[in-house]
């Protein structure tokens, strides 16, 4: 308990050093929320007087000091860019890229174990050797080339699955279940990237790591002992291949958010992803702050699920 | 419907008694259902005209619809042309037209300008739009709390003066061409607005759920998801044809255009030229070609010594632009003259380009002392190269297209130049701040009112957008001059001999204006883009019923 608590205070400190080193970061960075007004239409007196009233005109300290009054109180600011306060944009914004990822990280957990428990064992057959190579070109293929691949086959091609959105803008009015089935047809193909990419990487970790535990003394003794295959694979081997999966959910956390952002923007999905990007290209601070904020949450708090996973799953962790 | 039909029994009775009577009557009868059926009908093929939806495709969402802070020009248009009315309008001919004002008189010398305001506009929650409202969005635009962005628009304006609810005065400071382009605001709602302090209008629930008084009324907002346009049933000039415009957010260009092949959306307004070509393929779209409010341009740093007139005008006879146009935007391009469009009054129609000939480059830049002396392909002078920096942003693969294609031209003349791409932010502090610049290849919007003092009057290299620090004192006279002269046939030589200076001096080289292209779905008819915007005649598209 003691253990977590000081890991707790540990990370409480980590999480306002980044707040510190992001925030200096941005004021560095050239250009400022007016730029977006940049034109001869506009004077530059008038350019004066936007930046005085958002604030960005004031010395680094006092920015940051309102900043993180402001946030402590549960204020997240104002986004220049889009006109509406941070809190609005983010309370729409992440269901949306919640719905992605937890789906995608079950598909990437599940699927990928599996696949890396099938090619590790079968390593050295045809069916092993076959997703060795399929996994990698997964694991090899850029997000937006997959994603623009399933598109071209899926919707153009075949015009099964939509190409981009959350919902059918042609729907109209319609029961829980029809709009249930359209957003699930919608999440399909941006689900898969993410998904499939993902599963991809979580295999080669599995199947590099059961090869290794399938020679150990232990696992040879079990086969001497004559213990059923199955008995061996799951009960004896897989559990000491959970190892490196623990570490992975660890590293998935702000790895999603990363790959979302491209998922996002090409599949039109409304979630973090879109606001990053749209933030970064109009200098958008206070939600750049508020979104990087909550990315570093998520490796914060990834971190510490991974190590409490480790401790669960190897008692040598737990005694030491 | 039901009546038709009751009358149609009616009549097949009469008809079974035989008698003159009857058929008499039938025949009465028959004529009256015939014209009963045809009015019917009739009305049938003019409802049809009305109703259905458009999905128009987008790459980016929407920033604000409210005039005192959206930066994005698509908001703005949204502003314009669905959501709220101005005083007056630009029509296709690009002539001042009525539109919230019902007519205009400018007196005491052209100082004075007087709206009369229909009677029969009212908001989309019923209130009627009055002078008041005019007043209120003036004083907003001029607030300093607001900080209205586009606030220099009023900066002739002296004071507003409400006579009637229904007549409104402007006066200005002076006489000037353009008092009623100035005053062509979108006007805001006094009694939804007025109540909030001015420092919190622009940062109000307004942006998103605005109350206008346009065609069109919003009605939903998912935010990168899609917008919502219903008609607006209170609509002074009457209703649009359709019934609602939705407006698609779908930002990776191949798949907006997987949307429209698809049907999935109906319009995509801005496509890249190959794009445009692929939907001449495809049978069920068809795609518009029209003009563009921007010219691109490079712009030489005058307070560089290497950069003088002479230099200027010969690098800029060394540029061929029809090469760029036909090579790199597959033609769907004009080459640029100057900094007036000639969609605005004071364009000089007679006014010669500048001719691409590499010849007379070479020479004049010989008579400057550049020569390639020790014959390394390169002019040189005082054992010093001709070299010198292009800078542009990056993040626009077509801008760095132009560019290094730009190079390839110099170069066969002998000048040696190095493409710098910079982000855009730091390119402004760089080009704007430090004026850390050789060359900058860059563009701009025009406008429709003539007013390019802030780009080249010498009052502007400290204060304004004259970054290439351009000094003219004949340049200044004209533009000063030209402002002060609101009567156009005056003021049109003043104007002419200020875009020949300019081109004689080229501290830019105006490159081109690129055409803009959109293509949309063939069940709609009506569809017509041109350079005031792609929604400038949203009010007449339409789907016609299928038969």
């Amino acid at each position: 308990m003691k253990i977590l608590f000081n890991r707790i205070i540990y990370l409480i400190v980590l999480f306002i050093g980044i707040a510190i080193i992001n925030f200096t970061l941005f004021f560095m960075s050239p250009g400022d929320p007016t730029n977006q007004y940049f034109s001869p239409k506009v004077k530059k007196s008038n350019l004066q007087i936007l930046k005085q009233k958002m604030g960005v005109d004031l010395p680094w300290h006092k920015q940051l000091k309102n900043w993180s009054l402001h946030t402590l109180k549960g204020d997240l600011g104002y986004s220049w860019s889009k006109h509406r306060p941070v809190k609005d944009i983010l309370k729409e914004a992440i269901p949306a890229t919640l719905q992605l990822t937890i789906f995608a990280l079950f598909i990437n957990l599940i699927i990928g174990s599996l696949i890396g428990i099938f090619a590790g064992i079968n390593s050295n057959r045809l069916s092993g050797k076959f997703l060795d190579i399929l996994t990698l070109t997964i694991y090899s293929t850029p997000v937006f080339l997959l994603a623009l691949f399933l598109i071209y086959v899926f919707s153009q091609k075949l015009q099964i699955l939509p190409p981009s959105g959350m919902d059918s803008l042609r729907f109209g009015e319609s029961g829980f279940w029809l709009t249930f089935f359209d957003r699930m047809r919608h999440i399909i193909l941006p689900v898969s990237v993410l998904g499939l990419i993902g599963a991809a990487t979580t295999s080669r970790y599995v199947q590099e790591h059961i090869k290794s535990v399938i020679k150990q003394d232990y696992i040879r003794m079990a086969f001497a002992k004559g213990l059923s295959l199955k008995r061996i694979y799951f009960k004896h081997a897989f559990k000491n291949a959970l190892l490196p999966v623990a570490t992975l959910i660890g590293i998935y956390f702000p790895f999603l958010l990363g790959s979302a952002l491209i998922v996002e923007v090409v599949f039109a999905w409304p979630g973090m992803g879109r606001v990053t990007f749209e933030a970064i290209s109009s200098k958008d601070y206070p939600v750049l702050m508020a979104v990087n904020m909550i990315a570093a949450i998520m490796v914060i708090s990834g971190n510490l699920i991974s190590d409490m996973l480790y401790r669960f799953i190897d008692p040598r962790i737990r005694i030491q | 419907m039901k009546n038709i039909f009751s009358t149609s029994n009616f009549l097949f009775s009469a008809v079974k008694k035989n008698t003159i009577l009857n058929k008499k009557i039938f025949f009465i009868f028959l004529g009256i259902s015939l014209s009963l059926i045809l009015t019917t009908s009739c009305s049938d093929s003019t409802k049809s005209q009305y109703g259905q939806t458009v999905i128009i495709g987008m790459k980016g969402d929407f920033d604000s619809f409210n005039e005192l802070n959206a930066s994005d020009s698509d908001a703005l248009q949204v502003i314009n042309n669905m959501l709220f009315m101005t005083l007056t309008k630009l029509n296709e001919n690009f002539k001042i037209v009525p539109y919230l004002a019902s007519s205009w008189e400018l007196t005491e010398q052209n100082k004075v300008l007087t709206y009369s305001i229909r009677k029969d506009v009212s908001w989309t929650d019923g209130n009627p739009t009055t002078a008041e409202d005019v007043l209120f969005t003036y004083n907003m635009a001029i607030s300093p709390e607001v900080a209205y962005p586009a606030a220099s628009r009023f900066d002739m304006t002296e004071r507003v003066e409400i006579i009637d609810p229904y007549t409104i005065c402007f006066y200005f400071k002076k006489a000037y061409p353009d008092g009623l382009f100035d005053t062509q605001i979108p006007i805001l709602p006094k009694h939804i607005l007025g109540e909030m302090q001015p420092g919190k209008i622009a940062q109000s629930d307004f942006n998103r759920n605005p109350v206008g008084n346009g065609p069109f009324k919003l009605s939903e907002w998912k935010a990168n998801q899609h917008l919502i346009f219903e008609y607006n049933t209170n609509f002074a000039f009457g209703r649009p044809f359709l019934d609602k415009v939705i407006f698609s957010i779908i930002p990776d260009e191949s798949v907006l255009l997987t949307n429209l092949k698809t049907g999935t959306i109906d319009v995509i307004p801005f496509l890249s030229s190959l794009d445009f070509q692929n939907i001449q393929s495809v049978s069920t779209l068809k795609g518009i070609r029209y003009g563009g409010k921007g010219y691109s341009f490079l712009a030489w740093n005058c307070a560089n010594p290497l950069f003088t007139k002479t230099v200027r005008r010969a690098l800029s006879h060394a540029i061929d632009k029809k090469e760029i146009i036909t090579t790199l935007m597959e033609g769907y391009g004009k080459e640029a003259k100057g900094p007036l469009l000639p969609f605005v009054w004071a364009y000089d129609e007679d006014l010669e380009k500048i001719q691409f000939s590499p010849d007379m480059a070479k020479s004049l830049l010989k008579n400057q002392g550049w020569e390639d002396s020790d014959g390394d392909g390169y002019l040189d002078k005082d054992n010093n190269i001709f070299q010198f920096d292009i800078k542009t942003n990056a993040g626009n693969q077509f801008r760095k297209d132009v560019a290094v294609m730009i190079q390839a031209q110099l170069k066969k003349i002998g000048v040696q130049t190095n493409v710098d791409i910079v982000e855009f932010n730091l390119l402004l502090d760089q080009v704007f701040g430090s004026k850390d610049f050789d060359v900058l290849l860059s563009g701009w919007e025009a406008d429709f009112t003539v007013n390019p003092t802030d780009l080249f009057h010498s009052n502007a290299i400290t204060d304004g957008y004259n970054f290439v620090s351009y000094k003219n004192d004949r340049i200044d006279f004209l533009l000063e001059k030209g402002r002060a002269t609101p009567d156009q046939v005056e003021a049109k030589p003043y104007w002419n001999e200020f875009q020949k200076l300019i081109l004689e001096d080229s501290p830019y080289t105006f490159l081109f204006n690129k055409d803009k292209l959109a293509g949309y779905n063939k069940k709609i008819s009506g569809v017509k883009m041109d350079v005031r915007g792609f929604l400038s005649h949203i009010q007449e598209w339409r789907i016609p019923e299928q038969k």
